[in-house]
């Protein structure tokens, strides 16, 4: 569907030690596997975390914990480890917090049945994707959506664009950037975009 | 299992760290401006730490997944100039003729109250070929009129609307003209296609030589000689040429074999030339789906065909309602 081969391309030059497996071999994982899990886990979070300014933290907190592991051995399969390690740093924060989370306890004791629930379907269609791309795009705000559509659809460069919107390259930008940034969130977190 | 092993994350929110990785990628992007300097920095900045490392891979995956959003462009800005883009539409509009049997709707009518000329039309979907007195031939596409002169000798047509194909018998002395609005073709031992829409006119010339002479202003008249593969667009105002491949001229004139020819055409661009052939019109239900990009060659009267392929090749719905075929996500 994409270009998930490519992802390991960057070869971070890896200076830590007792790493297993090169690390195109994790990024490649860690896009395959486990950034398809993203709407299960938001969900999750968001269901159990009152908090909502801390859900992208927490879900970083959880992935380079995940991603920690997998530098000695890779979990297979991923998902009941990324569930146990949500519900422990869940734990964590709640001790910290001196929180009793009535509604979250609950969430925590079903969570197992959760983690049984059939992967989502990788394979999706071209025009499922597309047609998710266009309600993700249609969430942006208007001029970050026109920069992104004329970057990526059009395949502007950004002075084009700066030209063609009639705003300084600087704008540009900044426009792109924050378009991108949802994008990308909304990409990854199909649970916030209802098709 | 505490957040320690996480450098800096106190100070730097996962949100941070997200449009950090995505300014990382979009400067990437740009090659040309993306340096050994910058790698070495993207670089040290991903080993910074695991949160680093794994927010880029996120943000880059994500962004990957946008790429199929290209596969929706417009052909028409693949091309540079804005005569290549007219000329490129028109390409894909001019594809066509048909299958279904000949109507002159309107021959020997006094149609156009003036009795110097015979005029001849085809009906939608109709294409009819004309022998003229001299030896040439003009094939005429859908929905076309043109003005024959009644008196013998007159070498000349008017286009009055649609197009028509033309193989013409030279003679220099007495040179054939094809009247388009404002503008003219005249024919130095050729064969060209001439389309008039509402707002321009265009000319491609095919074989030989031929030239194209604009509006009348002050007396004076610009022209242009046209070689092979010479596209002439012409508006109220402006004259340009472009220059188009052999094989791309061929498949415009597609519609003289009864055929739409689609070669990286878009879905508004392909139902737009079914259209002009045919009473039973296609419908997009949106902008977006317009912008799929299709291939194909068809008979030009086979709508419902091409709607059937539409909903088969890019999944897509089509509903007939009345004398519509709408076509819909």
């Amino acid at each position: 569907m994409t270009k998930t081969s490519e992802t390991g391309r960057d070869g971070v030059a890896i200076s830590r030690a007792g790493i297993a497996l090169p690390l195109p071999d994790v990024s490649a994982w860690f896009v395959r596997e486990v950034l398809p899990l993203e709407p299960d886990l938001m969900q999750f979070l968001r269901h159990s975390w009152r908090h909502r300014s801390d859900i992208s933290d927490l879900r970083q907190d959880i992935y380079v914990r995940l991603y920690e592991a997998a530098k000695t051995q890779i979990p297979r399969p991923v998902k009941p480890v990324i569930f146990a390690i949500a519900r422990n740093l869940l734990i964590d924060r709640f001790r910290r917090e001196r929180i009793i989370p009535i509604d979250g306890v609950a969430d925590l004791e079903e969570l197992e049945v959760a983690s049984d629930a059939p992967l989502p379907d990788r394979t999706v269609l071209a025009r499922d994707e597309l047609r998710h791309l266009q309600v993700a795009l249609d969430k942006l705000p208007q001029r970050c959506r026109e920069a992104v559509v004329l970057k990526q659809v059009e395949g502007l460069s950004r002075d084009e664009i700066a030209i063609r919107m009639g705003v300084s390259l600087e704008t540009v930008k900044a426009h792109l950037r924050d378009g991108a940034r949802q994008l990308i969130d909304l990409l990854h977190d199909t649970s916030r975009v209802s098709t | 299992m505490t957040g320690e092993n996480v450098p800096g994350l106190d100070q730097e929110s996962a949100d941070e760290i997200h449009a950090r990785a995505v300014d990382w990628l979009l400067a990437r992007e740009d090659a040309d401006a993306w340096s050994e300097q910058d790698q070495a920095r993207l670089d040290s900045w991903l080993n910074e730490s695991s949160a680093h490392l794994l927010a880029y891979w996120r943000a880059k995956s994500g962004w990957r997944r946008t790429d199929v959003l290209a596969a929706m462009r417009p052909f028409r800005l693949q091309n540079a100039t804005t005569t290549r883009e007219r000329w490129m539409r028109w390409r894909l509009s001019i594809v066509a003729a048909s299958i279904i049997a000949v109507v002159i709707t309107g021959a020997i009518a006094a149609y156009w109250n003036t009795p110097r000329y015979q005029t001849y039309a085809t009906a939608v979907g109709g294409r009819e070929t004309l022998m003229l007195g001299d030896g040439s031939e003009v094939e005429l596409n859908t929905d076309t009129v043109v003005r024959v002169p009644k008196a013998a000798g007159h070498r000349q047509i008017i286009l009055d609307k649609g197009e028509a194909y033309f193989q013409i018998k030279h003679d220099a002395k007495n040179p054939f003209v094809v009247e388009t609005g404002d503008g003219r073709v005249v024919d130095l031992g050729t064969e060209f296609v001439v389309r008039q829409r509402p707002y321009d006119v265009q000319v491609a010339l095919i074989k030989g030589s031929a030239r194209y002479e604009g509006a009348a202003s002050g007396g004076m008249r610009r022209s242009v000689i046209l070689a092979p593969g010479d596209v002439v667009l012409a508006t109220a105002d402006s004259v340009s040429l472009a220059k188009k491949p052999a094989s791309d001229l061929q498949i415009a004139l597609g519609w003289r074999q009864g055929k739409l020819i689609f070669r990286h055409a878009t879905l508004a661009d392909a139902v737009a030339e079914f259209n002009r052939y045919n009473d039973e019109k296609l419908m997009l239900g949106d902008t977006l789906i317009g912008r799929l990009e299709i291939r194909g060659t068809f008979r030009t009267a086979d709508v419902a065909l091409f709607a059937a392929m539409t909903k088969q090749a890019l999944g897509l719905q089509a509903l007939r309602r009345g004398d519509e075929i709408i076509i819909t996500r």
